[in-house]
């Protein structure tokens, strides 16, 4: 287990390094430069000419060095602490911020939406799915199924709005949009999580209808132990596997935000605005988030990794 | 069991620390949506409507308008006197005008900020709005040129020299702490109109620069000692002597304003809150107390959080349901939607050069094919039935009824014949019978490429009523290219285009803010036109000193510009849709100018 963890702390620079270098590479290819406007006024070229310089905009190599240093900590390391330790720079359109306040300030809203999301579906597929899975095939399963089907496929942007509708305008339960308090969060988690919940409840329902069948759940009816005790001690640690594996990748999805939840609730998160960063050129953002989304990444896969083996202890000797 | 749960409640704690960081803004009287995000608060970096339009609530400038009908009224000056050849103006500051730090506002401050707008290191989009002023272009490009050679003298005295240089040959004066003379190179007829402008706003510069909270500047900075160039906070000199700002001095906490608001949060994108200044000197007890900005990416949301009643004023709706909104409206079911006539025009630009980058011949350089395209557009048509909210149809670029004592041009109408005999007289019609147009050689007219932005529906669909009413009306097939901004902002600058949509939105009250865009030189000149008859007229216009005579060669240029040269086809002029009830607040501006000043909204007793 030490192994595990500490390999894949090592990896960490390295999965980074190749992130960071593949982004730069196709950032640095979107056309334009991220100091212009598409329309409107223009600054005279004289200007333009020196924000280029000042941002290492005329030249990649500059750019991909000075950046990496700042953003490794290598330049705080080496004696220039004016700024924080890991330095992603200026935001280059959103000048009054730096990527680090931004994502200080967004990557919690995002994170918060994305846990509420996870936490609602892991309740509502966990739930739905023993019910369908003790059961395969009764009406109870056919209604489950039935929702499930329905929260995969409806659209984020139209289950959001109908909620903001009924929850905001109609019913005034929920505030319509922004964020700060609890019930700012019910409508977005909610919509957010609902296609998580229907893939959780598929998980669930087809691990519970596979161990449900096993010889030890026989052996524990067997010995006369209650349904409940059955399904809820020994049945479901087994039939949650699938979805713990699947909750590492789901989770970091959730967290790192949505683009269209946060977009039709107006949540300040970081999902919509890493959507502008790339559609504006704006390399400093794009290579800071993307960097802290791929370590995002790599540590919720390891959380899973550790989860996992705790769940199951055949892991534990494996590992 | 308690294995499965423990993760669940590592989950619900992890939810309510993260929640608990969170730091929600207080309740404002007023709150509104901006229709784009603001970018900055710093005047002399704005360029964008939403960004001014807290720049005024902030910050006050020498003039200021009469939201009613543009005319201009004192603000920070009292009063002004001009000389006899238009040249010089004398203008007088109150002398109760106060920074809310307290510190007195004096010419100094102005003439500093002006500067600092003039600056090549301030990379201010508007920073040829000072070049009428004496010396101030030459001071532009003596600076650049310093800039660019960086070998005599340290970082810092290469700044003083910049200084001593300014105040030597720009004639901008701070006569004394009240009293402010402006020196011009030729008449500047809207200049009271441009003083109100946002880029001309003034900073206070100790906060501006991040002097030592310690250094005593409540009688005015102009008579401290300025400190060193290391111990100012948000500036630095790099090591060509070029002044590097932090951009971080307009921030709640440090950002200091002589205006009606100071500014006491604003997150990124998330809200900014404005609460009364007590030291400006309007300041009155039926102002708003206190004002939030709201941010609403997406238009639905705003419209919905407007129809719960957590937002007053929406400035822009964009929701595609506003067609409807304004239906409402008319049938009298709804009294909180407004349609509004803005300072702007939609137009489509034709590229006047004589091929195209990749070295095809550009049919559009031939001005009578242009005229035949304008002659050739059904604008009714479009404001009728594809964009559907009935704009004013315009023949001209500059707005009609928007500046007193200009009348723009009719410009080019719909007239088929008009058209058909011009392409035939330019070589082109259809020899072969197919409806398709061909030149004497028996090539068919080239597929004219109509370039969009893929940003809103808008756009796409005028340009797809385009392309069908040029293959109707005159015989020649267009394709549409959708593009992301970014793509269609580099095309459409470098010429890579034969037709390409625009917007236009003017920024003082003389139709040169639409024309200069057409002058040959002009930054802003994506057409590449080339008119030395055009550039002659705003010349002459220019050196104009009877404002009568000038506006008659302003319109005899637009004439030219729009009739002749037809560089542009203006489609309409831009309407604004705004929501607010008007029952609930009182103040809101209806001028196509769109300038709203915060503090002159005012909330109306309603009863419940």
């Amino acid at each position: 287990m030490r192994r595990l963890i500490l390999s894949r702390l090592l990896q960490l620079p390295l999965v980074l390094l190749a992130v960071y270098t593949l982004t730069f590479m196709l950032a640095w290819l979107i056309p334009g430069s991220p100091l212009e406007k598409s329309e409107g006024r223009r600054p005279p070229v004289e200007v333009q000419a020196a924000m280029a310089d000042r941002y290492n905009l005329d030249d990649p190599w500059t750019f991909y060095w000075s950046y990496l240093s700042r953003a490794s900590g290598v330049t705080w390391v080496m004696g220039d602490r004016d700024g924080p330790v890991f330095d992603f720079g200026p935001s280059l359109r959103h000048e009054n911020w730096s990527v680090n306040e931004i994502l200080a300030g967004q990557l919690p809203v995002s994170m918060t939406v994305g846990l509420a999301a996870i936490l609602l579906a892991v309740l509502l597929g966990v739930g739905t799915g023993i019910v369908g899975g003790m059961r395969p095939g009764s009406g109870l399963d056919l209604v489950t199924h039935g929702l499930s089907v329905i929260g995969v496929s409806i659209p984020a942007f139209v289950v959001g709005t109908v909620l903001l509708l009924a929850g905001g305008v109609w019913t005034g339960w929920f505030p319509v949009g922004g964020w700060g308090t609890l019930s700012h969060l019910v409508l977005p988690a909610t919509a957010l999580s609902l296609p998580f919940a229907a893939y959780i409840a598929r998980l669930t329902r087809a691990g519970v209808i596979e161990e449900l069948q096993a010889d030890y759940v026989r052996t524990a009816r067997a010995k006369g132990l209650p349904e409940r005790t059955v399904v809820l001690r020994h049945v479901l640690p087994n039939a949650l596997l699938p979805v713990v594996s699947y909750l590492g990748p789901a989770t970091a999805a959730a967290m790192t935000g949505s683009f269209v939840i946060e977009k039709v609730f107006a949540i300040p998160g970081l999902g919509m605005h890493f959507v502008d960063a790339v559609l504006g050129k704006d390399l400093t953002m794009i290579m800071g988030v993307v960097l802290v989304y791929a370590t995002i990444l790599v540590l919720m896969n390891l959380l899973v990794d550790v989860l996992y083996a705790w769940l199951d202890p055949r892991m534990r000797l494996a590992g | 069991m308690v294995r499965l749960l423990l993760p669940l409640l590592v989950l619900v704690l992890s939810l309510v620390t993260l929640h608990e960081l969170d730091d929600p803004a207080p309740p404002a009287q007023f709150v509104f949506a901006s229709e784009n995000e603001v970018f900055t608060l710093d005047p002399q970096r704005m360029s964008w409507l939403a960004d001014m339009r807290l720049g005024y609530a902030l910050f006050e400038g020498l003039t200021a308008w009469n939201t009613d009908n543009f005319s201009m009224r004192p603000a920070l000056a009292e009063s002004w006197t001009t000389s006899d050849d238009g040249l010089t103006w004398t203008f007088t500051l109150r002398d109760d005008a106060r920074w809310s730090n307290g510190d007195p506002v004096t010419a100094h401050d102005v003439v500093w900020s002006w500067q600092r707008l003039l600056l090549p290191d301030t990379a201010a989009d508007y920073s040829n709005l000072l070049f009428p002023v004496r010396g101030a272009k030459a001071f532009w490009d003596w600076r650049a040129a310093q800039l660019k050679h960086a070998d005599e003298g340290t970082p810092a005295e290469r700044a003083t020299a910049m200084d001593a240089v300014f105040a030597d040959i720009v004639d901008l004066k701070a006569v004394n702490e009240h009293t402010l003379r402006i020196g011009l190179e030729h008449p500047v007829p809207w200049l009271l109109d441009q003083l109100a402008f946002a880029p001309l706003l003034p900073v206070h510069r100790p906060s501006v620069e991040g002097w030592p909270d310690d250094l005593d500047t409540s009688s005015g900075w102009h008579l401290a000692k300025p400190p060193a160039w290391s111990e100012r906070r948000f500036i630095r000199l790099d090591d060509s002597g070029r002044i590097e700002q932090d951009p971080r001095w307009a921030r709640p906490g440090t950002l200091t304003t002589n205006g009606p608001y100071v500014l006491t949060h604003w997150r990124y994108r998330r809200d900014i809150r404005l609460a009364a200044n007590p030291m400006y000197h309007g300041a009155n007890d039926d102002m708003l107390a206190s004002v939030l900005v709201r941010s609403f990416p997406d238009p639905n949301t705003a419209l919905l959080a407007f129809e719960s009643g957590e937002v007053d004023w929406l400035t822009g709706v964009n929701a595609d349901c506003r067609t409807d909104l304004l239906a409402q409206k008319a049938a009298g079911d709804r009294t909180t939607v407004h349609a509004r006539p803005a300072f702007a025009t939609d137009y489509f630009l034709f590229n006047c050069r004589d091929t195209l980058p990749d070295g095809r011949v550009n049919p559009f350089h031939d001005k009578r094919v242009r005229q035949a395209f304008a002659l050739g557009t059904d604008k009714q048509a479009i404001v009728e039935h594809v964009t559907r909210l009935n704009e004013p149809i315009t023949g001209a670029f500059t707005p009609h009824k928007s500046i007193a004592g200009y009348t723009p041009p009719q410009g080019l109408g719909f007239d088929l014949e008009r058209a058909d005999a011009l392409l035939t007289e330019s070589g082109w019609r259809d020899r072969d019978g197919d409806g398709l147009r061909e030149d004497a050689d028996g090539n068919r007219f080239p597929i004219v490429e109509l370039l969009y932005t893929t940003s809103s529906a808008r756009f796409r669909r005028i340009a797809a009523a385009l392309r069908d009413q040029w293959q109707q009306h005159l015989g020649i097939e267009s394709q549409l290219i959708g593009q992301d901004s970014k793509f269609f902002g580099a095309d459409r600058r470098s010429g890579n285009f034969m037709v390409a949509r625009g917007r236009w939105y003017g920024d003082w009250g003389d139709p040169t803010t639409f024309l200069n865009m057409c002058k040959m030189g002009n930054g802003n000149n994506d057409a590449g036109l080339r008119s030395a008859a055009l550039d002659s007229l705003l010349d002459n216009a220019a050196s104009q000193a009877d404002p009568a005579v000038r506006m008659q060669l302003l319109t005899q240029a637009e004439q030219l510009l729009m009739e002749e040269e037809v560089p542009i086809l203006p489609i309409c002029q831009v309407v604004e849709v705004t929501m607010y009830d008007p029952a609930a607040f009182s103040g809101m501006t209806e001028h196509p100018r769109l300038v709203q000043y915060l503090h002159e909204i005012r909330p109306l007793e309603t009863t419940p």
